[in-house]
């Protein structure tokens, strides 16, 4: 279906190629995960399948492509576009019409298909990807997988036989990542399509992968059937990926078995039981925050994001904001931050006063807005009123807590996706915030950056609060863990308490982890490798 | 909150189930008679008609808000601008701020005459916004491109300009973003000095340029890979088609539009003493008193 040689691709400006000698063969109804670090060139191998690169360009590309027996290289995109379907990763900038309908329309009419044929496909494709009962929905109300599930439908009505994703999960929560895997398994499952994703987060994809294909600095490094892709895991921790929990577990054991899902593994003996969860640790600290009362409307007469809340933070606190989206995370930390007013009640802070308080927002690209790294860093200090001589210092301290030393005289727009998170968080970190506020900080970020960037705010803030959906980040990074529910705290504890008691998650669409999953199936409840490694024999 | 997607709910108005064809040549009257029209009474009677479309709006509490807002801004502006500026004769001063001097011969002052021309300049300007804000709160982004291509304009053409549209609300929201991160960051507009304030309000707008140029490349790739290119012939899904009603909004705005339009070249006429008769003697008097 896809046979790609020696593919060779070197941006304008650029020395060095950003994909070289890459070759690539998929079969028909086969899936492919191609994989690897930020800037590796996976999206650049992806735009060469489709032809973008070939036609759209000023890229110098060797090499060729050809898909269901066309070179990409001669054949118009307009006629590409019948046999390759491309669906890209952020979900707002690809839709271009009003209505599902008329979004999916689009491409039929551009390829001026007759009216009776056109409203066949759109119900087909809105079908498959199960949004037949949104046809007439206004694009802009639906939520990121839904809109990600319109963009697939959007490539299926053109019927091609090739259909290509690039990173379609990587901006998602948990509900929508899995309303997107559910797409991918029924495409399988139902229809001999070719599927090429190009995606991060392995261990949601890679289970319903056939290979696994791994680059590194624009190389392809790996190309394995999924049974023996993970049988030596070094390649992946060396490039700082996310390795698969069970995988990682089993790998550690000693075991030759790799399985992705809980239920693909082993039934293990247990050498020990765990002991009873350990209560909330930082109990005792004393409290820095008292939320009291605190309410929260964006509009007079709208509905209450936050209702009456109540709440002690305290110090030495790091505290993971979880919950479904809508349930007021966000609002909570404006509230925090004071970004937002509250209507009523209002944030009591147990320090002599108000201590300086530091907000990465969810999208970081629109805190940056200086010329260079360190004039970004040096922003808030100089506005703080921060005097010159300590302005130095606080800019070069979190210049290095972030890493950015080499980078410090780059443009922050000129970075890469991590680097420009690692930046939005030194603006803020030098005004030597005491307490760190982060709003979703993994979405789109690979496990090595948001390590990074964790283990660099750990030790230097009273209090860090931080959104996330991602249940393994708050099992690594929190040591308590606060579940909202339409503003409401639902659950409140350490991430023990909270994360392994499966009636506190009801309703809060927090998915549990393969290791959780797997360890419901032994009869324990664990969050970690390592504590499940010590119980088993 | 409020937000700008609630806007656009195209049947749930009167003005909203109008075709777009209709709604865009209605806005094309209105602006085209305030340029005519010169008398206060013809400009009231304009601005109530814009008052009165804006109302078959059916607009929202949001847009109620944005629109009084606007409004304000523009007749204050206006008139107080023409308070300060009216250069005709006789004016009479009716609050002098700044006595006579080497830099203002008369003073600064603001005239009554002035007052009362801006407030019939912002007469005209209402008519215009409020039918303009009507039109954008009832017609949808696709809507407008299937209007647009019913007029005959050219797809490539209609497309960019209804994309752009469909942007704006999502280059807002991130410049508000951009505000709070900088409020956040200490920054306090005018607090470091002029030259600051002007280096980190262009600033400010960086994020947002780059984010528009990243959204219209995604948005590229996305319609280059799914058959779009320029010229090329292409069929639709939906059409909008004109019903006997809309054709009769159009001849009777017309038909004013051609009367007054008439009615002004001969008035014009008269006064230049190119062409008169006596037969128009009424029309002249009307022209001078209504028009």
């Amino acid at each position: 279906m896809i046979r790609a040689a020696h593919l060779t691709v070197t941006y304008a400006g650029r020395e060095r190629p950003t994909v070289m000698d890459a070759s690539l063969a998929v079969a028909a109804g086969e899936m492919v995960l191609i994989t690897g670090p930020t800037g590796c060139g996976k999206s650049t191998l992806l735009n060469c399948l489709n032809g973008i690169l070939f036609h759209e360009s000023e890229a110098t590309v060797l090499g060729r492509v050809e898909v269901c027996g066309r070179d990409v290289r001669t054949t118009p995109l307009v006629d590409l576009c019948r046999v390759v379907g491309s669906v890209f990763q952020n979900p707002d900038s690809q839709l271009c019409t009003a209505t599902v309908e008329s979004e999916v329309a689009f491409g039929l009419e551009n390829l001026a298909v007759d009216r009776v044929t056109m409203i066949e496909r759109i119900r087909e494709a809105l079908d498959i990807v199960g949004l037949t009962h949104l046809a007439s929905a206004r694009t802009a109300t639906l939520s990121g997988g839904q809109k990600q599930r319109l963009a697939i439908a959007c490539a299926l009505a053109l019927e091609p036989e090739v259909l290509l994703l690039d990173e379609p999960i990587s901006q998602l929560d948990p509900e929508g990542a899995e309303e997107i895997l559910g797409v991918i398994a029924r495409l399988r499952r139902e229809h001999n399509r070719a599927v090429v994703v190009v995606e991060h987060r392995i261990e949601d994809v890679a289970a319903l992968a056939d290979r696994i294909v791994l680059m590194d600095q624009g190389r392809i490094v790996c190309d394995q059937v999924r049974s023996n892709a993970f049988v030596d895991l070094t390649p992946l921790q060396r490039l700082g990926l996310a390795v698969p929990q069970l995988a990682e577990l089993f790998s550690r054991l000693g075991r030759s078995e790799r399985p992705l899902h809980a239920d693909e593994a082993p039934v293990l003996d247990l050498r020990s039981r765990p002991a009873e969860a350990e209560p909330r640790a930082g109990d005792a600290a004393p409290v820095l925050a008292r939320l009291d009362g605190l309410r929260f409307r964006y509009a007079k007469g709208g509905p209450e994001v936050i209702p009456p809340l109540d709440m002690d933070l305290r110090w030495g606190e790091r505290v993971a904001l979880m919950g479904a989206n809508g349930s007021g995370k966000s609002t909570l930390l404006h509230l925090l931050a004071g970004a937002l007013k509250p209507v009523a009640g209002h944030v009591q802070w147990r320090a002599d006063a108000t201590p300086e308080i530091g907000l990465v927002l969810q999208q970081p690209d629109l805190m940056l807005f200086q010329e260079t790294v360190r004039d970004e860093v040096a922003f808030a200090p100089k506005h703080k009123g921060i005097d010159r001589h300590h302005r130095e210092d606080t800019v070069d301290a979190a210049i290095r807590r972030m890493g950015l030393d080499d980078l410090a005289g780059d443009a922050p727009f000129a970075l890469s996706r991590g680097q420009r998170l690692r930046t939005a968080v030194a603006s803020v970190l030098s005004i030597r915030p005491r307490v760190m506020l982060l709003d979703e900080p993994t979405t789109g970020q690979d496990r090595d950056q948001i390590e990074r960037m964790m283990d660099g705010l750990a030790e230097d803030v009273d209090l860090l609060v931080f959104c996330t959906h991602d249940v393994e980040t708050a099992a690594r990074h929190a040591n308590r863990v606060i579940v909202l529910a339409n503003g409401r705290v639902a659950a409140d504890g350490s991430p023990r308490q909270v994360l392994l008691d499966e009636d506190k998650l009801v309703g809060s669409r927090i998915r549990p982890t393969r290791l959780q999953e797997y360890g419901r199936r032994l009869g324990v409840k664990t969050l970690g490798i390592e504590e499940l490694m010590a119980w088993l024999a | 909150m409020a937000r700008v997607t609630d806007w656009f709910e195209p049947g749930r108005s009167p003005l909203g189930r109008l075709d777009v064809r209709v709604k865009l040549a209605l806005g094309f009257f209105i602006s085209v008679q305030v340029v005519l029209a010169g008398s206060p009474p013809c400009l009231a009677i304009l601005a109530l008609m814009g008052l009165t479309i804006f109302a078959l709006a059916w607009p929202t509490r949001a847009q109620l808000g944005l629109t009084a807002a606007s409004l304000g801004l523009l007749i204050w502006g206006t008139v107080l601008s023409q308070g300060f500026f009216y250069s005709e004769y006789p004016r009479t001063v009716l609050v002098q701020l700044v006595p006579s001097n080497g830099l203002f011969r008369d003073g600064l002052n603001i005239y009554r005459e002035g007052l009362r021309y801006g407030l019939i300049q912002s007469l005209r300007l209402a008519a215009v916004m409020l039918t303009g804000y009507a039109i954008c709160f009832t017609t949808d982004p696709d809507r407008f491109l299937r209007g647009l291509l019913a007029m005959r304009f050219p797809f490539s053409f209609a497309f960019m300009a209804v994309t752009a549209i469909r942007f704006i609300p999502m280059a807002a929201h991130e410049f508000g973003t951009v505000r709070t991160a900088m409020r956040l960051k200490g920054y306090r507009p005018f607090q470091l000095g002029l030259r600051d304030t002007v280096a980190t309000e262009i600033a400010g707008l960086r994020p947002v340029l780059a984010g528009a140029i990243r959204r219209s490349e995604e948005v590229a790739l996305s319609i280059v890979t799914r058959g779009f290119a320029f010229g090329r012939a292409r069929t639709a899904l939906h059409e909008e088609r004109l019903k006997p009603w809309h054709w009769g909004i159009l001849a009777v705005m017309g038909g004013m539009l051609v009367g007054v339009a008439a009615c002004k070249v001969l008035f014009w006429l008269y006064l230049s003493q190119i062409y008169y008769t006596s037969d128009l003697r009424d029309l002249y008097n009307f022209t001078r008193q209504w028009l």
